[in-house]
C-alpha cells in the first residue's frame, strides 16, 4: 500500500478509529468502568502492532517476516546488553554486525549474487534460480534505527525496552517504515508509551501535515517527474546545456518535494495516533552553508551520522592526533561521514562520489572559514546582505550538481556533466520556428525541440518555492492553519480537486527513497 | 521552525471526542462541503457559457485512445443537428476511411425514395472485442434502427489490437457504461466541466503537445458524419507486404460477434454484419481462396444463428486504384463501397428483410 493510495486511506481510517475507541471496546469486553490505563495502553499497542504487520504484509510476506525477525533479534540483544557486564562491548559489536550483515546481505544482493552464482557454477554446481534475495522495504531505515538503539543502550543513554510489542512497533512503525524519519529509541519509545490525546488542535495539525505531504508529493513531485524526458538520464547529450541545467534543477525540486512530502505524510499519519515523529526537512534550499544544508535535509539521517559516525571518529582522531590545529580534524570526519551516507543510499561508485562530493563541499567550507572569528552559540556571524542572499543559491547549485552521480551511474553521469559544461552544447533557441508556431503556422511538438525551456516546469518549481518561502518567512510549517476558516476550506477544496484532476493523467512516480 | 503557534488568546485544545471539538469539526466539514458545492456550481456554469465553448469546445471521456472521444462527440453533435440517427456504422479503420455516410444515404434514397441518417463510428485499431462493448453503449444510448459492423479476418486474431482493447475496457467511463460501478466513470458521465478538462488531462506530460496536436489534427480530418478521408494513392500499393500469417479464428472473438448479434434480440435495433472487401492476395499464406471462403462461411453461420443479416464481400468491387493498402480504401474506393452498401440496404428494405420506421 502506498501512502497516497485510496486503499491506505481506508486502512488508516479503520486503524485510527479502532485505536481511539479502545475505551469503548474495553468497557464492553471487560465490563470495566472506565478501562484502566494499562489495559488501554495494551489495547493500543496491540492494535498498532497489528496495523504495522498488516501494512507490511500488504507489500510482501517475506518483507514482514524478515523485518519482524530483525526487530525481535535486536530486542533480545538489547535485553542481553542491559544484563551483560563483562562482555557488553562484544555483544554490542555482535549486534551491529548482525544489523550490518542483514543490511548488506539483503540490500546489496544484486551486487554480490552474480559473483556467488558464477562461483557455484565454476565449482560444478547448477544455478537453479533459487539464489534470489528480495530486499524488504524499509530495510535501510530499520537497520540504522536498531544500531542506534543498541549503541544508546550500551552507552546507557537509553533504557532497554522490556515490552516486545512496543519494541516491534518501534522497528516496524508503518508511517515511517518506507522512508523514515529515523527515530531514536530514547525519544520514540517514551512517546509510544504515552501517546498524546487527540485534540482538535492535534487533529488539525496532523491533517495539515498530511495536506502538505500530499501537495508536495502528488501535486509538485509527481508533476515535475512527469515533465522530465524519459531518456534524460540515459542519453543526456541529446539535449542542449540550458535544458540539462533546468531539468537538473527541476529534478532537485522533485527529489526534495517527493521525500519531504513523504516525511510530512508520515508525521501527519503518526499524529493521528498521538505519536509525534521527528521533523525531517526544514526548508533545505534556504541553507546558507553546506553544513546548514545537512541540518535541514533528511535531518534524522544527518543526526544519526553525526552521533554515530562523525563524533566518534572526531573523538578517536583527537585521541590519536591531539594537535587540534591539525587539518586532519577538519578534513577526515566530514569526508568519511558523507562517504558512509553515500554508501547507505546505495552501493556503487556513483553513490560514493555523491557522498564524497558533499564531504568535499563541507571540507572546503571549513577550510575557508578557519580564520573566521568564532561567534557565540545561537548567533550567526555577520555577513553582508548580498552574501546572505547569494549563499543559498551557491549551496543549491552545488547540491544540485551532486545529484548527477546520485541519479546516474558514472558513465551517463559524466555525459550529463559534459553536456552541461561543453560550450558547444549551449545551443541558441530556435526563435524562427517559435515565431511560426505562435503565429499559428506550424504545430508545436515540444519546446525542447526549439532548445527552449518548458514553462510548465516553472509552475511547479514556483509552487514549491512559494511553499518553502512562506514556511521560512513565517517560521511556520503549517502557516495555512491560521487562515480564516472559509479561506482554508476553499484552499482545501482546491488542493483536493487539483489532486483528483491530476490523477487522471499517467503520472505515477515512485517514492525515490522507498528502495532504501 | 515551530509547527503550530499557540498564541495566548487561542482556546485550549479540546479532546476530539468532546462536544466542543465535535462541533468545530462539523463546522469545518460543513464549510468544506459548501465550498465544494460552490466550486462545482461555478465550474459547471462556466463551461456552459458560449464564450467558453468558443475558446475550447472540445470534450473527452478520458479514454487513452482519443479517436473514440472524437467519434463520440461528433455523433452527439450529429444527433443534435439531425434529431437522431438511423444507421450507425461500426468497425475499425477499415470503416473509418472506407465508408461515406452521405454516399450510403444517397444510394439508398435513389432506390427507395427515402434518405437515411447515417453515422460512421469506425475507429482505428478497434477490433471486434472492444467494438462489441461499444456497440452495446451506442445501441442503449441512441437506439439506431440499424447497426452495421464491418468485419474482416484480423478481427478474429486474438493477438490483434490488444493494447487498444485493454485500454478501452479498463477505462473508467466505459466500465461505468458497461454496468460496473465506477466512481470516476460516474463523475465523467455527469460532469461537463470534467469532460472539458480531460482533453488537457496530460498537461503535465512531456508528450502533451504532440498528443494534443494529433487529437486536433484528427478532429479536423473527421467529417461531421464521422468519415475520415484517406488521401493515400495506390501507387505504393503492394499486396505482398500485407500477406497474413496463418492463425486460427479465436473462439473468444467469435463470442464477441455473438454478443454483438445479441443486441438485435430486443427488436429495437437490427444488426448487419458486412464483410470488408479486401485484396484476396492477403490470404495467400493461409490457403488462398479456400481460407477466405472458410472464414466467410464461419462468420455467415454465426450471424445466421444470431439472427443477424450477413452481407458478404464482393471481391471484384474495388479496383486497385481505390485502395491505399490491401485492406483499406482511399478517397476513390470509399464512394464505391458506400454506394454498394447503400444499394444493398435498399434491396434488403424492398425485400422487407430490413425495416426502417418513421424516417424523417
Amino acid at each position: 500500500m502506498s501512502l497516497t493510495s485510496l486503499n491506505f486511506g481506508i486502512f488508516l481510517l479503520a486503524a485510527v478509529l479502532v485505536y481511539w475507541s479502545g475505551d469503548f471496546w474495553l468497557k464492553r469486553i471487560f465490563a470495566a468502568q472506565p478501562a484502566n490505563a494499562t489495559r488501554l495502553q495494551a489495547w493500543r499497542s496491540g492494535w498498532l502492532a497489528a496495523a504495522c504487520m498488516a501494512f507490511l504484509l500488504s507489500w510482501s510476506i517475506q518483507a514482514a517476516l524478515t523485518l519482524l525477525v530483525i526487530a525481535m533479534a535486536n530486542f533480545l540483544l538489547g535485553q542481553v546488553l542491559s544484563k551483560e557486564e563483562k562482555r557488553r562491548s562484544l555483544v554490542l559489536w555482535l549486534g551491529i554486525g548482525f544489523n550490518l550483515l542483514a543490511l548488506v546481505g539483503l540490500k546489496y544482493a544484486g551486487f554480490y549474487l552474480p559473483g556467488v552464482t558464477a562461483l557455484i557454477k565454476a565449482l560444478g554446481g547448477q544455478d537453479s534460480g533459487a539464489l534470489q534475495i528480495l530486499m524488504p522495504i524499509g530495510l535501510s531505515f530499520i537497520s540504522v534505527q536498531m544500531i542506534s538503539y543498541l549503541i544508546d543502550v550500551y552507552r546507557r543513554q537509553a533504557k532497554p525496552e522490556t515490552d516486545w510489542v512496543r519494541f516491534c512497533i518501534y522497528g516496524l512503525y508503518f508511517p515511517k517504515i518506507l522512508s523514515g524519519p529515523i527515530e531514536r529509541a530514547r525519544t520514540f519509545l517514551p512517546r509510544l508509551a504515552n501517546p498524546q490525546p487527540l485534540t482538535d488542535q492535534s487533529l488539525a495539525r496532523a491533517l495539515g501535515l498530511i495536506g502538505v505531504g500530499l501537495v508536495r508529493k502528488v501535486i509538485i513531485a509527481n508533476s515535475l517527474y512527469a515533465l522530465l524526458p524519459a531518456d534524460l538520464f540515459v542519453t543526456p547529450l541529446n539535449y542542449p546545456a540550458q535544458l540539462l541545467a533546468l531539468w537538473l534543477a527541476a529534478y532537485s525540486f522533485y527529489l526534495y518535494n517527493d521525500f519531504a512530502g513523504y516525511s510530512a505524510l508520515a508525521r501527519g499519519v503518526s499524529g493521528l495516533f498521538g505519536i509525534e515523529l521527528t521533523q525531517n526537512f526544514n526548508t533545505p534550499f534556504a541553507a546558507q552553508t553546506f553544513s546548514d544544508f545537512w541540518n535541514r535535509w533528511h535531518i534524522s539521517l544527518s543526526a544519526w551520522l553525526r552521533d554515530y559516525i562523525y563524533f566518534p571518529l572526531a573523538r578517536a582522531l583527537r585521541t590519536r592526533i591531539p594537535d587540534s590545529e591539525h587539518k586532519i580534524h577538519v578534513i577526515l570526519p566530514p569526508l568519511v561521514t558523507m562517504a558512509v551516507s553515500g554508501l547507505w543510499h546505495g552501493v556503487g561508485w556513483n553513490m560514493l562520489l555523491w557522498g564524497g562530493l558533499h564531504g568535499v563541499y563541507q571540507v572546503v567550507e571549513r577550510l575557508l572559514n578557519l580564520n573566521t572569528p568564532r561567534v557565540a552559540p545561537g548567533q550567526s556571524p555577520a555577513k553582508p546582505g548580498w552574501r546572505q542572499r547569494l549563499a543559498p543559491l551557491v549551496v543549491f547549485v552545488f547540491v544540485t550538481l551532486a545529484w548527477i552521480p546520485f541519479r546516474m551511474e558514472l558513465k551517463p553521469a559524466s555525459r550529463y556533466l559534459a553536456g552541461l559544461i561543453l560550450p558547444s552544447n549551449w545551443r541558441m533557441p530556435d526563435f524562427y520556428w517559435l515565431k511560426l508556431i505562435l503565429g499559428g503556422w506550424e504545430q508545436l511538438s515540444e519546446l525542447s525541440a526549439l532548445n527552449l525551456p518548458d514553462p510548465r516546469l516553472f509552475v511547479f518549481i514556483g509552487l514549491a518555492f512559494w511553499l518553502d518561502k512562506v514556511q521560512a518567512d513565517r517560521k511556520q510549517e503549517l502557516f495555512f492553519l491560521e487562515w480564516r476558516p472559509w479561506i482554508l476550506a476553499a484552499g482545501c477544496v482546491l488542493v483536493l480537486v487539483g489532486m483528483y484532476l491530476l490523477s487522471f493523467a499517467d503520472l505515477a512516480a515512485p517514492f525515490v527513497y522507498q528502495g532504501f | 521552525m515551530n509547527s503550530v503557534k499557540t498564541p495566548q488568546t487561542q482556546a485550549p485544545a479540546a479532546p476530539i471526542f468532546s462536544r466542543g471539538a465535535g462541533l468545530k469539526a462539523l463546522g469545518f466539514a460543513g464549510r468544506l462541503v459548501l465550498a465544494f458545492i460552490g466550486f462545482v456550481l461555478i465550474s459547471e456554469s462556466l463551461v456552459r457559457l458560449p464564450v467558453f465553448n468558443a475558446i475550447s469546445p472540445y470534450r473527452s471521456l478520458g479514454l487513452w485512445y482519443y479517436p473514440f472521444d472524437i467519434k463520440w462527440y461528433r455523433l452527439e453533435k450529429y444527433i443534435q443537428q439531425h434529431g437522431g440517427v438511423d444507421v450507425i456504422l461500426l468497425g475499425s479503420s477499415l470503416v473509418n476511411t472506407g465508408l461515406i455516410p452521405e454516399e450510403i444515404s444517397q444510394a439508398y434514397q435513389a432506390e427507395t425514395g427515402t434518405g437515411l441518417r447515417v453515422f460512421n463510428f469506425g475507429i482505428d485499431g478497434m477490433t471486434i472485442a472492444p467494438n462489441s462493448e461499444a456497440a452495446k453503449i451506442l445501441v442503449e444510448k441512441y437506439q439506431p434502427q440499424l447497426l452495421i459492423f464491418v468485419t474482416e479476418i484480423r478481427d478474429y486474431d486474438d493477438g490483434n489490437g490488444l493494447r487498444v482493447q485493454d485500454e478501452f475496457l479498463t477505462n473508467h467511463w466505459i466500465r461505468y457504461q458497461m454496468g460496473f460501478w465506477d466512481f470516476n466513470g460516474w463523475i465523467i458521465d455527469h460532469s461537463r466541466a470534467l469532460q472539458h478538462y480531460l482533453v488537457y488531462r496530460n498537461w503535465t506530460s512531456t508528450q502533451f503537445s504532440s498528443t494534443l496536436n494529433a487529437y486536433f489534427g484528427k478532429l479536423e480530418d473527421v467529417t461531421e458524419s464521422g468519415y475520415e478521408p484517406d488521401n493515400a494513392d495506390a501507387s505504393r500499393f503492394d499486396p505482398e507486404t500485407n500477406i497474413l500469417a496463418p492463425f486460427p479464428l479465436a473462439e473468444a472473438r467469435l463470442a464477441n460477434l455473438r454478443t454483438l448479434l445479441g443486441l438485435g434480440k430486443s427488436g429495437q435495433t437490427q444488426i448487419m454484419i458486412m464483410e470488408m472487401p479486401v485484396d484476396p492476395r492477403i490470404y495467400q499464406a493461409m490457403g488462398g481462396a479456400a481460407a477466405q471462403q472458410a472464414f466467410r462461411e464461419t462468420v455467415s453461420q454465426v450471424v445466421q444463428e444470431g439472427g443477424g443479416i450477413f452481407l458478404p464481400a464482393d471481391d471484384t468491387l474495388i479496383p486497385v486504384s481505390g485502395r491505399s493498402n490491401p485492406q483499406h480504401l482511399n478517397i476513390q474506393g470509399a464512394p464505391i463501397l458506400s454506394a454498394f452498401l447503400g444499394k444493398q440496404m435498399a434491396n434488403l428494405t424492398l425485400q422487407q428483410v430490413l425495416q426502417f420506421q418513421n424516417l424523417p
